[in-house]
């Protein structure tokens, strides 16, 4: 569903993702890992249509369309979901309106009709119960005053309603516990199924231990310089990052 | 050539002076107190020897009042008011939601068309005129001996001094249910002025909350409010007061609203401007004593070649008092906007405690705001913060949007609608709460 080929972005100047190749079927599950800066975020943020970065070189089709031509709200209708690392608060508009809002606009560009407010109030409570969020969040303006693990499930949350077909999960398990990493994959685990795709952009081995993955890649310096099966996840945990900097490395 | 020149502003001023004078011979106000009738000459007085506002004063450097002063406004005599069915406001009414209501047509009030049936014991709720004529003992103390502001517009008003609000609550009473004040204008004849005069007295421990909306039934007609009010606020009494703008697009309001607060007295005030060509609205918080606190929260819709202005003036004249003043705007079309939160924190008002935010958010770049805190602190131990800050949705917010299928207009619209229901959200009235909530989503929201 999704095919990167020679993806090269800049964001002010400088060269951050430097030919990226990347393909996700239907009903797999693809592990981002790597250092700090290398590029996973932009990735994320690239494949979501952030204008902030320039698309330098290379294509990205998305169920056989051009995704680099389409503008964040298209991209969305057509099903790419991005979670973000650090979901911004939206003062005076409530997970409630917000949500049933996006979820109109999704459902409209595809010959749907709109839902209503009293349908969508019990599909939210189905979700919110699903991934385990706090039903009163629901008339709270979007994420404010969350703590940072509140916004992260708060973005499963979302995911969960718009039903992606790909979803792109930027470092959700940063700055989470335990417990709090646990429920965020649960809820993704949920969301699992041969007709969607997820990508998990992460730091930390620990989260693929509840979101088993199908690939393993591995990104340093802008590039995806080694990729495997879920047991790469493991090498690396053990290895950590810094036998990648070796000059002979392995594509 | 300088001079001659002044010579003919003058000259133009006076005519335009004459015109608006020109309607006070015929108004007969028998019945009213000795003092009454000495202050309306005093009043007319003050009009003849003050200037009209004009740019060159701070307060109005932003705000052309020409048109108002250049057209031939006619005072609305009482005996000419039109006689209106219920039904013609009954959507501005909120006696549905068990509220007394006051209604007031083109300037002088219906008793017919009003309901004061669920007015405690001992509370007065009814028109200056009646109250003049029938307890002048009361207002005596507090008519036009509060006002701070005054200007050539306050003097007219007081000129004229015909007809407004009054509400009398005695000591330890409370006013249940809220007072709506209706103030229609019928719009049945062009260019008329009215000059309702409010006074609002709260004894000791008393409590009320009072909406104000000012409107029209007709939206092309062109006309002018001249509101002058005063509200005194004696030892720990409370007030909530709202004025509602809906005035006529074609149509001006120049508001003068004076709040003395006695102390351990509280004061919350919100003006929801929402209609009007030019429209002002200038309060004062004068703190008489300590102790006390007010809290003013306003939000503006600016929008078209509309023209507005809202002038705050707290003046810590005694220790311990709190302030707290939070403006919103949404400008867009080639609107102006002028915003003033001045704040003088006296020597000796020790213990102040003052905030004031100004957010104005610009839809559209022709749009402009003079947004100006201004703060004169001559007492050393207090807390004063104030901000204002003037933009547009910031981008990331809009890719937030955007990255879950909602375009950016689209996006824009939520996020204008998020930013003017903070202010609402503070009314503590749930019915004029959700009223406004409901007027604001049908502007901005996309979901029905």
């Amino acid at each position: 569903m999704l095919d990167i080929r020679g993806l090269h972005a800049a964001i002010d100047g400088i060269e951050i993702l430097k030919g990226i190749d990347l393909r996700v079927n239907s009903g797999e599950v693809h592990a981002v890992m790597g250092p700090n800066g290398s590029g996973k975020s932009t990735l994320a943020q690239v494949l979501a249509g952030n204008d902030a970065y320039e698309v330098t070189a290379g294509e990205v089709e998305f169920l056989g369309r051009n995704l680099l031509e389409l503008p964040p709200e298209e991209r969305a209708r057509m099903g790419l979901f991005l979670a973000f690392q650090y979901p911004t608060e939206i003062p005076g508009v409530t997970n409630a309106y917000f949500l049933r809002a996006a979820l109109n606009e999704i459902r409209k560009s595809n010959q749907l009709e709109e839902i209503d407010s009293m349908d969508f109030q019990a599909l939210l409570e189905d979700k919110m119960r699903l991934v385990h969020v706090d039903p009163r969040f629901a008339d709270r303006p979007v994420n404010e005053g969350f703590s940072g693990g509140e916004k992260k499930r708060n973005e499963i949350l979302q995911m969960a309603v718009l039903e992606p077909k790909l979803a792109v999960l930027d470092e959700t398990d940063s700055g989470l516990d335990i417990d709090a990493l646990r429920l965020v994959a649960e809820g993704v685990n949920q969301h699992r199924s041969p007709d969607r795709g997820i990508i998990v952009v992460t730091h930390y081995q620990r989260l693929l231990n509840y979101i088993i993955p199908d690939f393993v890649h591995v990104m340093y310096d802008g590039r995806l310089v080694v990729s495997g099966g879920k047991e790469l996840a493991l090498e690396l945990e053990q290895r950590g990052y810094d036998w990648l900097r070796a000059p002979a490395s392995v594509t | 050539m300088a001079a001659e020149k002044e010579i003919t502003a003058s000259g133009l001023a006076n005519e335009h002076k004459e015109r608006f004078l020109s309607g006070l011979n015929a108004i007969r106000a028998n019945g009213y107190p000795e003092w009454a009738h000495a202050l309306r000459l005093d009043e007319r007085q003050r009009f003849v020897q003050t200037a009209f506002p004009h740019h060159k004063q701070e307060a109005w450097r932003f705000t052309n009042i020409a048109p108002i002063i250049e057209t031939p406004f006619r005072f609305f005599q009482n005996n000419t008011v039109s006689a209106i069915l219920f039904e013609e406001f009954e959507s501005l009414s909120f006696r549905h939601h068990g509220f007394n209501e006051l209604v007031f047509v083109d300037g002088f009030v219906a008793p017919d068309l009003s309901d004061l049936s669920d007015v405690p014991d001992g509370v007065l709720a009814m028109g200056l005129r009646d109250a003049l004529m029938t307890c002048p003992e009361l207002l005596r103390p507090h008519l036009d001996r509060h006002l701070m502001e005054r200007d050539a517009f306050t003097a007219l008003n007081g000129a004229f001094l015909q007809d407004g609000a009054f509400l009398y609550v005695p000591p330890n009473t409370t006013l249940e249910k809220p007072l709506h004040i209706l103030f229609l204008t019928t719009g049945r004849e062009e260019n008329t002025v009215q000059y309702p005069r409010n006074l609002f007295v709260l004894g000791e421990g008393a409590e009320a909350t009072i909406i104000e909306t000012y409107t029209s039934l007709r939206d092309k007609c062109v006309y002018f409010n001249d509101v002058v009010s005063e509200a005194v606020l004696e030892e720990g009494s409370r007030l909530r007061w709202h004025k509602i703008v809906q005035e006529g697009p074609r149509a001006h309001q120049l508001g003068v609203h004076q709040f003395a607060v006695g102390r351990a007295a509280s004061l919350e005030t919100c003006v929801i401007t929402l209609g009007g060509k030019i429209t002002r609205s200038s309060q004062t918080v004068t703190f008489q004593d300590v102790d006390a606190s007010c809290s003013l929260n306003g939000l503006y819709l600016n929008d078209g070649d509309r023209l507005v202005d809202n002038a705050i003036f707290i003046d810590h004249a005694q220790p311990r008092c709190t302030s707290r003043i939070a403006f919103r705007g949404v400008l867009d079309g080639t609107s102006n906007t002028a915003f003033t939160g001045r704040v003088l924190v006296r020597k000796g008002a020790q213990k102040t405690d003052s905030n004031q935010l100004s957010s104005n958010l610009l839809i559209s770049d022709q749009a402009t705001v003079d947004a100006k805190p201004q703060l004169q602190i001559y007492a050393d131990d207090v807390k004063c913060t104030h901000g204002a800050t003037v933009g547009h949705p910031p981008d990331e917010l809009v890719f937030y949007f955007r990255t879950r299928g909602i375009d950016p207009v689209t996006a824009r619209r939520i996020l204008t609608l998020g930013f003017v229901r903070e202010i609402v959200a503070r009314i503590s009235v749930p019915a004029l709460r959700d009223r406004l909530d409901t007027v604001l989503s049908a502007h901005y929201s996309p979901l029905h």
